[in-house]
This record gives structure tokens, C-alpha cells and sequence, in this order.
């Protein structure tokens, strides 16, 4: 029950119009108040439960996101927020454009819109907790 | 046996008292800012939940060395209360806080380099008030003795009220609270990563969180000693104390390392060691 | 006042014992024959210090040191020493060296002719507690650095193939120092003392001279200047008493107390330029040009101990007198200015200077001071700083000679190239300045016999060292930072501890091993050597009190135990490693970062330095002209307080 009360996030912005990007704080502002669930913006893959991922992923920063989820304790989730990166959006088919997050990393959840709202984000970070949930027990199983 | 029950007493209650005093502030923090907060035990799920993670380390060194830093912070904050010699209690509550130090260096991160670096200049400034606050105490109350100080009834703050104000300036740096949570904020508005804990996770940060809130007791038990005559007050006075560092906390922006440190070794000069040597000049002793 | 046979042959063979082995080791035909003899010189000189301190029981014994022809031998040997300077300063085109030595040379010519044959010298050599505290220090570390020398020296010289191999001279002067140093804290008579004391003078400036590169030259005869104006010092309290007061013994002069003020303020001058203290320090820092056993023996045994070792003995007259404020505040000024100016400094050997010069004065700030609270303080904090300052220029020796780098930058990553060696290095560091270690057990101590003090002096004493206190730990914390910064990848050069030697290992564990029995054993020792002291010259013990005691040992005990016990639990957790953390880029272990573009990037990970904020050229500068101020004023209050 632990993991489900504490999610701390990071995250990163792949290469989006930052409409997302603002939608993602907004969701700490006094309106929404994501941390009334102990959601902290840690900015720091170490102290991170969940990836949060906004934009598209491209062939510079394949590799970034790639060690950011890697240098993430287990068990840990992945959200892509958004429409681009959730498939690329209107950026799929730019000649640099890989795709959505899917194309490098097991992304849990999607959140859609453009920009998605703040209300879906909070939405999807609680849907990730299940998910979140569900793999440590999956872990323990295992041992 | 007197000395061991206080002492014992730190060492098991004092996560408790700085998990909920950790609690109480980020509620305090949020309604500052009009929001509603997380729930008062939110530190201690924080701390369950990283010590349930899986373990990512950097190198061998780092957790070693977090572990070090929890119990010789456990152990300054017993000595404190337990009746040892003040200014001993500060040298090793110095040595807690450099196992932190060390385990950041240990990491090739820059941001962890930094982090450290960053923490010595917060020990280099608050160093100084620290011992001239423990001397001025000795001299008022001729002991360095948390019970003895406290039983005198010497109203140490009537006597050291420059000292005081000195403690003050630079529990806000101690406390980690802005403008001058240099090395490390518990607001991510003021990093760019986690300064000192970058490369720093799991239950190795758990460690830290659960240190934090032993350096948090024991440096309010600090205040305590001021008005130590009188225990409600004493309390009123160290609640009001740390009130007034989470709002310090909320209204500034984190102040460049310069500034830090040339400002508080100038108040403490003036405050601190001008209440020292003003004491002299009373004759009170 | 009892005469031990036992005690005085003792002492006697401390002194003469290195002296010979000095002169038979520059007859040493080759190598095995002078690596036996400093081994087998190294445990002599050891045992005899051993079996002094043991011998000598209860009080203090004084010993007429009647040998007929000894006032001669020390004038011609005092003579001979004044021709040695002089034949450096003329070979060397120095006339300000050759002009101290000359008026030197008058000065004890003078003396030993015109005043001292009219005085009556009771006793020529004493051995109290103090001095078989100090003759522990030199005799056991001495040795063991001697021993550590020998291998240091051929690889420095394997390094150096260019310079000429003087290894014999060298040695020799080691021993000399050692034999001279002994003289020192043994003299009563102050003409002998005198003597031994411009022969350590000598000795080091041979010794920071030895490469003979200019830059060694200019530095020797820096040293020499400073140490031999602090000699005429010396020369002219000698004539002073005997003229004025017909003695010529130290513990005579102590019982004048006030009346012998002036003389005090001369030996204190003396024994400020010999401690290296601010402003005649610039000497001991240019002194580590010299190969680094010089300069683990001249900051920890010798020299500079025999300048603190002088002050601290003049406690019982200066305490209390404008002199004795003067010398507190010279020594807390030093203390202070050095320790601030130490943050800016990158040359790890610069570092362990300007520390031992704050840490000297400390001590001499007790010794301003005076009382048996802040002379304890003095007594315990030289044994603690020798054993941690000694340990720590050998180590950084034995680092120098594998990498070639002073500069404190170039030590990350040690612990996984050089570990047995970082660890010895994280001891020695821990010693300087983490507590329970005696250095901060001193500082402890210091500021609450300082408050002790009746006068607004005694806080704001204890303010300079709060600030000082604060410097010390930053820059001791950033250079351990440096060690324990660890990248244990694939890739990264280990394996450089193979080459060094039994002699340097059993050195380096042997003084690692002492500074943690010193610390452990502080009750014993201040109990066996110091409280003695302070009891007969006070007739109050000082030291702490058994609970602080109880808590250092304790704390000592948890500084080894708790990190250990973390270490070993540690080892048997199993956990993924992972890349530091570069914004998510790849870092490798040589520091290599990937960029945009498929480009590489080195990080550079640099120390703060604080050198904007902190102008150290300023604070220097400052700091001499008002502690030179202070100096000046320490000698007219000699001239003119009156009791």
C-alpha cells in the first residue's frame, strides 16, 4: 500500500510544444494540488516511481530516455502524456520523429489530448499506481 | 541511568516527532500556497515506499556511508539530551553531516559534486554561529550540559537574545528550508536535480530523510535550551520558531552561495559575538 | 631535586646515540649498510625514548652534566656551525645570511666569554614530564619517518635520475636533527639549548636545500633568515639573564616569573619564527620544496615543535602579562588566518603546511594563555598533531611518487587506485580534524578554558577559533571528498600499491596505528606524562574529566566500528549498479560524456576554492602586517609591563 500513497515523478520532456509540459505543473498549482496524493515532481530518475513522458520520442534523445528509465529503482511505471507521445502526434512522419514512447521504452499508460488535461494527468497517475501495484506483486511473486 | 533515559528516548521518538513535525510542515507549506496539502503521515510513506524500492546504487560506497550519517546524527542528538558536552555534540553532529558529504563526493556526478560542495559552504557558514552560540551558553549558564542548562532556570534568551536571533539566521540553512537550501530543497521548484542526492536512491534516501528529521529535533531542542526556564513556553517558542522558517521558506527564493555565506558570518560576528563579548562588558559573570 | 643515574644516562644517550649513528652513516660505504643502520638507528632511538619516559618515574630529575670541557666542546661546535652558515652564505653570495650568522656568532661569543663564566650553572641538563613527552614524539615518530625515508628516497631519486644522489648527507642530517632536537627539550642550561637550537636551524636548511635547485636554495636561505633573527632573539635573552639576573638555567629563569618578562618575550619571539607562526611563516611553506620526509620530520617531531615546546614552557612567566595576551593572539590570528587562507589552496603538501601552521597556533595560543587548562590543551594537542601531520605528508609522499601531482585535483578517484594507501590517507585526515581525534578534542578543550579567561580577550579568542574551526573542516572535507570519489568501472588503472615498500608500509601502519592509540590512551597519557606536568608547575592537573573521556573513547570506538559494521553489511546486500547520473547522457570512467551530435565531452570535477571570495593575497598580507604589529608589541611589553 506504501508505493500507492508516495508517487514522486519525473519527468521529461521529449520533444513536445510544451503544452503538456505546463499542463503537467499546472497539475501542482492550487487547483488541482496533485501532492493532496503525495505526488512530488522530482526531477531525478533515482528518487522516481513514475516516468512521465511528454512529447515525441526522437533519435537524439532515444538514448536519454533510455538511461533515465534504466537509472530508475524497481518497480516503476511509465506514463506518456499527450498526444506525441503517446504516437508522435501531427510530429509522426518529421524525419526525425521515432514515434510515441512505446517505440523505447514498455510505457503503461497513455494519456490522450493535445495538451492533456490536468484532470486526465492525475487520472493517469493514479491508474499507473494500479499498475505500479501490480508489478511489485508480480516481483514478489517471482521471488 | 538519568543520562541513558533521554538519550533513549531521542533515539527512538525523535523519527517519530520529525516524521510528524515534517508532516505538519508541508501541510503548513501548502496552505501558504492556498492548497490543501498531502495527508500528515506523507513522510512516513515517502520513507516506507523507499525503502520498498529496489536497489539502485552508484557504487559501494554510498549507502555505507548514508547508513554512517543516520547514526551518528542518532548518536549527536543522543549525546545532546543525554547530557554531553554541548559543543561535542556540535563536532559530531559535523561528522554526520560530512558521511552525507562524502557519499555525494563518492559519486562522479557533477550535480552530486556540486551538491556537496554546496553542503560544506552551508557547514563553513553555520559552523562558526554553532560554537559561539555553545560558548555563550557556557558562559551564561557555566555549563554545556543540556539538563544542567535547562535546570539553572538562567533565561538564556533575556541574556543571549543576539545569540538567539544568530541561531535563527542560520537554522534556516540546517533546517534546509530557503533562501538558503543551497545543497538540497525538499521543493522542486528550487533544483535543477536533487543537488547532494542525486545519485542517491531508494533506501539510501530513506536513510536521509529519517537523518533529517533526527537533525531537526535536535536542533530545535537548541531552541528549547533558550527558554528552557519555562517548558510551555519553551515549546510555544520552538513551534513559533520553526513556523516562522517554513514561512521564510515560502517567501524567498534561494539566495547565491556568496550571499549566504557572507551574510551569516557577518550576523554571526555581529550578533553572536557581540552578545558574546557584550556579556563581559555587563559584568553579569 | 633527585638525580637518576638511570635517567641521566638515558638522556644522555638519547642525545648521542643518533649523533653517532649520524656521523657513521656518512661514512656508510653502500646501500644495505645504510638501510641496516638507519633500521637498526631507527629502533635504538625508539627504545631509548621508550625507556626514558618509562625510567623516569615520579617529579622531575636535574643533572649537573659536570664532563670537564663541555662549556669548550660548545663553543667550538657553536663555532663550527657559525662557519658552516657562512661558508653556504658566501658560496651562495648571501650577505644578509652571512651578517645573521656573524652577529650570531659575536652573540655567543660575547656570551660565553664576557657573561657566563661569572655565572654559576647548577645543572646543566633536566628531564620532566614535559620533556619525555616531547622526547616520545621525536623519538618514536622521528625514527619511523627515517625508516620511511629510505624507500621514499629511492624513488625519488629513480624519478630524478638528474640530481645527485646525497642520500648519506641526507640521512646524516636526519639523525643530527633528531640527536639536536633531544638537546632542545633536555637543555636546561640555556646556552646548550641555544646551541641545539640553531642546529635544528641548520639542519633544515640543509634539508629544504638538499635538490639544490634554485628554487630549494632561495627557499633554504629563507628559512635560515627567519630562524636565525629568532636565534639573536634567543642570544640576547641569554645575555640579558645572565647579565641582569646571573642565571643561565631555564627552570632559574621560571621561578623569576614576571621579573624575567623580557627574556620570555625574546624566547617567545624565537619561538614564534621556529613555530612558523604568521608573520615568519612564509619559511615553513617554502620549506616544502624539500623532498617530503624533511618535511613529515620539520611538521611534526622537530622544528616547528621545538618552537611551540619553548612557548608553552614560558606559560608560567607571560600568562596574564600583555606579552602573554600578545603571544595568545598570535597564535589564535595564525590559527584563523591560516586556516582561511587554506580553502583557497589547491597543492595538497601547501594544505598540510598552512594546517600544521594553524594548528601550532592553537598551541601557541595556549601557551599565551596559560593556566593548566590551556597548557594541557598544548600538551596533548602536539602529540595529536604529529602523529596525524606526520602520517598524513607520508602518505601523500608515497601518492607522489606514483602520480607526480601535488595538486589536490588530480587525487579523485584514490580509493580505487591506491586503497590500502586511502584509507591510511582517510585516517590521517580524520585525525585532523573529525572528532573524537585530539586536534578537535584541543579545540574543544581551548574554547572552554578560553572563556576561562577572566577578560573579554578570552571570547574573543574563542571567536577566532569558531571561524577557524569552520575553515578547517571545509577544507579537510573537500580533500577527503577528493579521495573517496570512487569510479570503480572497468577501465580504471588500480594495482599502483605493488611497488611500494615494507619500509614505507610499516612506517605508514605504525603512525595510522599511534593516532588512534593516542586518541584511545588520551587518559592514560595525560594521566602518566601531562597531568604530572601540570600539577607540579600548576598545582592543578587540567585535562577533562573522566565522562568526557568516557564519551571520546566511545565516540573513537563508533568511528571504527559503525562504518565497518555498514561496510560489511553492505557487502552481502545485493543491488544493481548503475551509471551516475548526466541528465540521462552516458558517462564513462574516464569522465566522458556523450554529447549532441555523437561528440564526446570531458567533465571536469573541480574543488571550490572560494578564491573570489576569499582573497587569500590580501588576508596573508593583512595578517602579517598586523600580527608583525602584534610581534612588535609583544616586545615592547617586554620592555616596559612591570608586575
Amino acid at each position: 500500500m506504501s508505493l500507492k500513497k508516495s508517487p514522486w515523478l519525473l519527468h521529461y520532456d521529449g520533444s513536445s510544444c510544451n503544452g503538456c509540459d505546463i499542463e503537467v505543473l499546472a497539475c501542482l498549482t492550487p487547483l488541482y494540488d496533485a501532492e493532496r496524493f503525495g505526488v512530488i515532481n522530482t526531477g531525478n530518475p533515482r528518487h522516481a516511481d513514475l516516468l512521465l513522458l511528454t512529447g515525441s520520442i526522437n533519435h537524439q534523445n532515444e538514448e536519454v530516455v533510455r538511461n533515465l528509465y534504466a537509472q530508475m529503482p524497481e518497480p516503476k511505471v511509465v506514463l506518456a502524456v499527450g498526444i506525441c507521445a503517446t504516437s508522435g502526434g501531427v510530429f509522426a512522419d518529421c524525419y526525425n520523429v521515432k514515434g510515441g514512447a512505446d517505440k523505447v521504452l514498455p510505457v503503461d499508460v497513455y494519456v490522450p489530448g493535445c495538451a492533456a488535461r490536468p484532470e486526465a494527468i492525475i487520472d493517469g497517475i493514479v491508474r499507473a499506481l494500479g499498475v505500479l501495484e501490480q508489478k511489485r506483486a508480480a516481483a514478489e511473486a517471482k521471488k | 541511568m538519568e543520562k541513558l533515559m533521554p538519550a533513549l528516548a531521542y533515539a527512538l521518538l525523535a523519527p517519530l516527532a520529525g516524521g510528524l513535525l515534517a508532516g505538519a510542515d508541508r501541510i503548513v507549506s501548502a496552505r501558504m500556497q492556498r492548497r490543501v496539502g498531502p495527508p500528515l503521515l506523507q513522510p512516513f510513506y515517502d520513507v516506507a515506499k523507499l525503502f520498498s524500492k529496489g536497489d539502485v546504487e552508484v557504487n559501494s560506497l554510498q549507502y555505507p556511508l548514508a547508513l554512517c550519517h543516520l547514526l551518528f546524527m542518532a548518536l549527536a542528538g543522543a549525546l545532546f539530551f543525554g547530557g554531553g558536552d554541548i559543543l561535542l555534540v556540535i563536532f559530531v553532529f559535523t561528522v554526520a553531516a560530512l558521511f552525507l558529504v562524502a557519499a555525494a563526493f563518492s559519486s562522479a556526478s557533477p550535480y552530486s559534486f556540486v551538491g556537496a560542495e554546496r553542503e560544506l559552504i552551508i557547514i563553513l557558514a553555520a559552523e562558526p554561529a554553532l560554537l559561539i552560540a555553545a560558548a555563550a551558553i557556557y558562559k551564561v549558564s557555566g555549563s554545556l550540559n543540556f539538563h544542567a542548562v535547562a535546570a539553572s532556570g538562567a533565561p538564556l534568551i533575556k541574556q543571549l537574545p543576539g545569540v538567539f536571533l544568530c541561531l535563527f539566521y542560520v537554522l534556516t540553512m540546517k533546517l534546509r528550508k530557503s533562501p538558503f537550501d543551497l545543497s538540497y530543497s525538499h521543493h522542486a521548484h528550487q533544483e535543477i536535480v536533487k543537488g547532494i542526492t542525486t545519485d542517491l536512491g531508494g533506501r539510501t534516501l530513506a536513510l536521509i530523510e529519517i537523518t533529517h528529521w533526527y537533525e531537526n529535533i535536535l536542533l530545535l531542542g537548541l531552541v528549547y535550551l533558550f527558554f528552557a526556564f519555562s517548558a510551555p513556553l519553551a515549546l510555544a517558542a520552538v513551534a513559533l520558531t520553526y513556523f516562522l522558517e517554513v514561512l521564510a521558506d515560502n517567501t524567498n527564493a534561494r539566495v547565491r552561495w556568496q550571499l549566504a555565506l557572507s551574510s551569516t558570518w557577518t550576523i554571526t560576528l555581529l550578533l553572536a559575538g557581540g552578545n558574546l563579548l557584550a556579556l563581559y562588558a555587563l559584568g553579569g559573570n | 631535586m633527585h638525580t637518576d643515574t638511570a635517567v641521566s644516562y638515558l638522556v644522555a644517550s638519547l642525545i648521542l646515540c643518533p649523533l653517532a649513528l649520524a656521523l657513521a652513516l656518512l661514512a656508510a660505504p653502500g646501500l644495505r649498510t645504510r638501510n641496516l643502520l638507519v633500521r637498526a638507528g631507527a629502533l635504538l632511538t625508539g627504545a631509548g625514548a621508550l625507556a626514558c619516559a618509562a625510567a623516569g618515574g615520579a617529579g622531575a630529575y636535574y643533572f649537573r652534566g659536570e664532563i670537564h670541557g663541555l662549556e669548550t666542546l660548545f663553543l667550538a661546535a657553536s663555532l663550527g656551525l657559525a662557519g658552516v652558515m657562512l661558508r653556504y652564505a658566501f658560496k651562495y653570495k648571501r650577505p644578509l645570511a652571512g651578517a645573521l650568522a656573524l652577529a650570531q656568532a659575536g652573540l655567543t661569543l660575547y656570551f660565553d666569554l664576557a657573561c657566563a663564566p661569572g655565572v654559576a650553572a647548577d645543572n646543566a641538563f633536566y628531564a620532566d614530564k614535559f620533556s619525555l613527552l616531547m622526547a616520545l614524539v621525536i623519538g618514536v615518530l622521528g625514527p619511523l619517518i627515517c625508516v620511511y625515508a629510505l624507500g621514499y628516497m629511492r624513488d625519488f631519486h629513480r624519478h630524478y635520475p638528474r640530481l645527485p644522489d646525497r642520500r648519506n648527507f641526507f640521512f646524516f642530517l636526519l639523525f643530527v636533527f633528531l640527536s639536536a632536537m633531544f638537546g632542545v627539550v633536555f637543555s636546561n642550561h640555556l646556552g646548550h639549548m641555544l646551541f641545539f637550537w640553531e642546529v635544528t636551524t641548520v639542519c633544515s636548511f640543509l634539508l629544504i636545500g638538499h635538490t639544490r635547485t634554485r628554487e630549494a636554495v632561495n627557499n633554504a636561505f629563507l628559512a635560515l633568515n627567519i630562524n636565525l633573527t629568532g636565534g639573536l632573539a634567543f642570544s640576547l635573552a641569554l645575555i640579558w639573564l645572565a647579565r641582569n639576573s646571573g642565571i643561565v638555567e631555564l627552570d632559574k629563569m621560571l621561578a623569576l616569573r614576571g621579573a624575567a618578562l623580557l627574556p620570555a618575550a625574546l624566547l617567545c619571539y624565537a619561538a614564534i619564527t621556529k613555530a612558523a607562526q604568521f608573520p615568519f611563516s612564509s619559511w615553513l611553506l617554502g620549506a616544502m620544496v624539500a623532498p617530503t620526509p624533511t618535511s613529515a620530520l620539520l611538521h611534526s617531531s622537530t622544528m616547528v615543535k621545538a618552537g611551540v615546546f619553548l612557548v608553552l614552557k614560558m606559560a608560567p612567566v607571560i600568562a596574564g602579562t600583555a606579552v602573554g595576551n600578545a603571544v595568545a593572539l598570535i597564535g589564535a590570528g595564525t590559527f584563523l588566518a591560516a586556516s582561511i587562507v587554506n580553502i583557497t589552496e589547491p597543492n595538497v603538501k601547501k594544505v598540510l603546511a598552512y594546517s600544521t601552521v594553524a594548528n601550532l597556533g592553537l598551541i601557541v595560543a595556549c601557551g599565551g594563555v596559560g593556566g593548566p587548562a590551556a597548557v594541557w590543551i598544548g600538551l596533548v594537542l602536539i602529540v595529536f598533531h604529529a602523529v596525524s601531520k606526520s602520517l598524513l605528508f607520508l602518505v601523500v609522499g608515497t601518492v607522489e611518487n606514483r602520480f607526480y601531482t601535488k595538486d589536490m585535483e588530480n587525487y579523485d578517484n584514490l580509493i580505487v587506485k591506491m586503497p590500502v594507501t586511502a584509507l591510511l590517507f582517510v585516517a590521517g585526515i580524520a585525525g585532523m580534524f573529525i572528532a573524537p581525534f585530539g586536534v578537535v578534542v584541543s579545540k574543544w578543550a581551548a574554547i572552554e578554558a578560553f572563556l576561562k579567561v577572566p577578560s573579554a580577550f578570552g571570547a574573543a579568542l574563542v571567536i577566532m577559533i569558531a571561524y577557524g574551526s569552520a575553515a578547517t573542516v571545509f577544507y579537510w572535507s573537500k580533500l577527503l571528498g577528493k579521495i573517496l570519489s570512487m569510479r570503480d568501472q572497468p577501465g580504471v588503472e588500480k594495482k599502483r600499491e605493488a611497488t611500494i615498500g615494507n619500509d614505507e608500509w610499516t612506517a605508514e601502519w605504525a603512525h595510522a596505528l599511534l593516532s588512534f592509540a593516542v586518541c584511545a590512551g588520551l587518559p592514560l597519557l595525560s594521566a602518566w606524562l601531562v597531568e604530572p606536568y601540570l600539577l607540579a608547575q600548576y598545582g592543578a592537573p587540567g585535562g577533562l574529566g573522566n565522562f568526557n573521556y568516557g564519551v571520546i573513547t566511545m565516540l573513537l570506538f563508533l568511528l571504527v566500528a559503525l562504518p565497518a559494521l555498514a561496510w560489511a553489511l553492505h557487502r552481502r546486500a545485493a543491488y544493481r549498479l548503475s551509471d551516475t547520473y548526466v541528465c540521462g547522457r552516458q558517462m564513462d570512467s574516464h569522465l566522458l560524456v556523450g554529447g549532441a551530435m555523437g561528440s564526446w565531452r570531458e567533465i571536469t570535477l573541480k574543488n571550490y576554492y572560494l578564491d573570489g571570495f576569499f582573497d587569500s593575497g590580501a588576508i596573508l598580507r593583512y595578517s602579517n602586517y598586523f600580527l608583525g604589529a602584534v610581534v612588535a608589541f609583544m616586545l615592547a611589553a617586554g620592555v616596559i609591563w612591570k608586575n
